[in-house]
């Protein structure tokens, strides 16, 4: 497999009225072709600025954004519109994405006419229906308005907007957080079937880290703009390492009991997200974690590689995964 | 058993939007004991927070009540004169929304808002207060909802707060005024998972320990679960099943409720099911019989005209389908 998408040392600062607010600092990953790698964190941790300057929103402060060997942490105006189409985008809320003056055609024969160069209007025609088709809305929605479908259908058209201009990797940001999970599960149904059939790549943003381990191969926790552990699904979910993942896992009120089995034990979520004008230094998380020790105040985090392609922003992961395996209470 | 505090009976009430009758609940019955704690889950306008609203009648001007009745303590509050009501909402029963920039209000400081509640109660109880011992129970409620910096907070308006600090300012409010019984609607929605998981572990012990009744409201299921003793489950309007809650989740029953329970993400992986075909009817003209029959993929030619009655199934554990009529009709 080859790596479609490589971020390198992305940082985005912004200038507000109370100073720099550092939304992403220093953050590095890639993913493979046809793979899914999932951010995951709390409000303000980065992931949707993180997804933003990779759809081209706004550039980078610094950092290098390479997709398909191309860099283009350049301005989204001055990216080649060859580059533009290959990367869609999908938004939390389909009531404020879709222009509520525009049929759904208008909605999504505007990227065939700019990427595609239909001018047609039979083929437009044909092309809206069959990308419709796509995401399994019937043809004659195409006449109607944003206002008259449900939610759920909305996002659906959001996402047929987003295949129009036939592109390679999608970015998610929340796509089903405004939705309810009986219609979260019907989009995320035909998200994975689209992936499945097109060898499309996705960028998936959640909070929702029980949807997450149904959707990403890989995982990518975020916490006030920085990545504090990656790795394969599976890995992070059953032997999470770092404490913030630990914390956010343990926080998920689950349905079952098999579910309750695989939270952490020994540690239960405290305090609240600081703000990104000012983040803690050393460690951003130590203000909140249980473990943390003078040096976490101090001293920044380095990755640290672990098989497998894992890697872990904690001086003192070993040990904590040690106490935490052997003094554990039985259960909570 | 301990004695009923909130009986909702056949509770019937409608919207009148545009000059058409919106006919949203259809038949409610839902009790709480003392001390008990309910949930009740469903997806988006199913009808849980008019459920919740008619408790305190606090519905909008368009609805109306059209049947059922609403007992507190055996006492019907659809037919309290307003000295009656006022005094259940400042002394016995208060209500947690869901988004508590829009519950609080953006131009007095919070400590100003607490005083004025526990004023009210202390007033409405007929024990005057003086300023100081108000502001000792504001104090009091402020530490219980486990506040960082008390002072600062009281000193804050709202807008200076975070979303989870305002939501712990919301549940002080709602310990202030509800001495029994406490209507929490959707009250972690808008929040991040880890305060989620702080508020609900405070709403429960506060609940536990001061002997209150909780009704919570999500669509959050899991939320529910954890939470909750009995839970009832609403769909367009109707409850279809309502049960203990381990057993509810443990073992649904009503179609609904297993394709509702099957559409959440398992934290412990194996995909995800296809979720439920079509939305929650149009209420100007919901579907005869059963409800949820247009989207219930078990569907007869029965529940097309005629609604289902609840049945039990194991102690407690009641559900309003045909499916189940064969082992209890009789």
């Amino acid at each position: 497999m080859s790596e479609i998408l490589k971020v390198i040392s992305l940082t985005k600062h912004f200038k507000s009225s109370v100073g720099i607010v550092h939304a992403v600092d220093d953050i590095s990953f890639s993913i493979e072709e046809g793979k899914t790698i999932g951010l995951v964190g709390e409000s303000g941790s980065g992931k949707s600025t993180t997804g933003h300057m990779i759809a081209g929103i706004y550039p980078p402060t610094r950092g290098k954004i390479i997709f398909d060997g191309v860099d283009i942490s350049v301005d989204a105006n001055k990216r080649p519109l060859s580059v533009k189409k290959k990367i869609g985008m999908v938004f939390q809320d389909p009531s404020t994405s879709l222009n509520p003056r525009q049929t759904i055609e208008d909605i999504i024969s505007l990227p065939l006419k700019v990427h595609m160069r239909i001018t047609n209007y039979a083929e437009m025609r044909k092309t809206v229906r069959e990308l419709l088709e796509k995401v399994q809305l019937p043809p004659d929605f195409m006449n109607r308005y944003p206002r008259d479908l449900g939610g759920g259908e909305r996002q659906l058209v959001a996402i047929a907007r987003a295949l129009a201009s036939e592109p390679t990797l999608i970015i998610l940001d929340e796509p089903t957080s405004a939705l309810d999970v009986s219609v979260q599960a019907k989009i995320i149904t035909t998200l994975l079937k689209l992936q499945k059939e097109m060898g499309l790549t996705y960028i998936f943003i959640t909070h929702d880290l029980s949807l997450m381990r149904n959707v990403a191969d890989k995982v990518a926790i975020m916490y006030l703009g920085k990545i504090y552990e990656m790795a394969d699904t599976q890995n992070f979910f059953e032997e999470p390492l770092h404490p913030y993942t630990m914390m956010l896992i343990s926080s998920i009120p689950t349905l079952t009991d098999e579910e309750e089995k695989i939270k952490p034990r020994g540690i239960e979520s405290l305090g609240e997200i600081p703000s990104a004008v000012n983040p803690p230094k050393g460690c951003r998380f130590h203000t909140r974690c249980p473990f943390a020790r003078e040096e976490c105040k101090t001293n920044e985090p380095k990755g640290e590689k672990i098989d497998g392609g894992r890697i872990v922003f904690c001086h003192f992961w070993r040990e904590i995964k040690y106490k935490l395996t052997t003094n554990a209470p039985e259960k909570i | 058993m301990s004695e009923t505090l909130l009986e909702i009976r056949g509770l019937h009430v409608s919207y009148t939007v545009y000059g058409i009758r919106h006919h949203v609940l259809n038949g409610i019955n839902l009790s709480v004991r003392k001390g008990e704690k309910i949930g009740v889950i469903g997806e988006s306008g199913c009808g849980k927070t008019t459920t919740l609203k008619s408790v305190l009648k606090i519905l909008p001007e368009n609805a109306r009540i059209e049947g059922g009745d609403v007992l507190f303590n055996g006492k019907s509050v659809l037919k309290m004169n307003s000295a009656e009501l006022r005094k259940l909402r400042r002394t016995k029963v208060s209500m947690i929304f869901q988004d508590p920039t829009a519950a609080l209000n953006p131009v007095f400081r919070i400590g100003e808002q607490l005083f004025d509640i526990v004023n009210a109660r202390r007033e409405e109880e007929g024990k005057g207060a003086s300023k100081k011992e108000i502001e000792e129970e504001v104090t009091e409620l402020i530490r219980q909802v486990m506040l960082p910096e008390p002072k600062r907070v009281l000193n804050s308006y709202p807008f200076q707060l975070s979303g989870g600090m305002r939501q712990r300012v919301m549940i002080a409010m709602a310990l202030a005024s509800g001495r029994e019984l406490l209507l929490a609607d959707e009250p972690t929605t808008n929040l991040d998972v880890t305060i989620q998981d702080q508020i609900l572990r405070l709403i429960g012990n506060i609940v536990s320990e001061r002997k209150l009744s909780i009704v919570l409201v999500s669509h959050a299921l899991g939320a529910v679960r954890r939470m909750v003793d009995r839970v009832y489950v609403m769909y367009a309007g109707t409850i279809v099943e309502e049960g203990p809650s381990n057993s509810v989740f443990g073992n649904p029953k009503h179609p609904y409720t297993k394709m509702l329970l099957a559409s959440a993400p398992k934290l412990t992986g194996g995909g995800i099911s296809e979720g439920i075909p079509g939305r929650i009817p149009d209420y100007s003209n919901p579907p005869p019989g059963c409800r949820f029959h247009p989207r219930c993929p078990m569907a007869a030619a029965v529940c097309k005209f005629k609604p289902p009655r609840m049945v039990e199934v194991e102690k407690g554990h009641k559900v309003a389908c045909y499916n189940y009529y064969g082992d209890d009709a009789e």
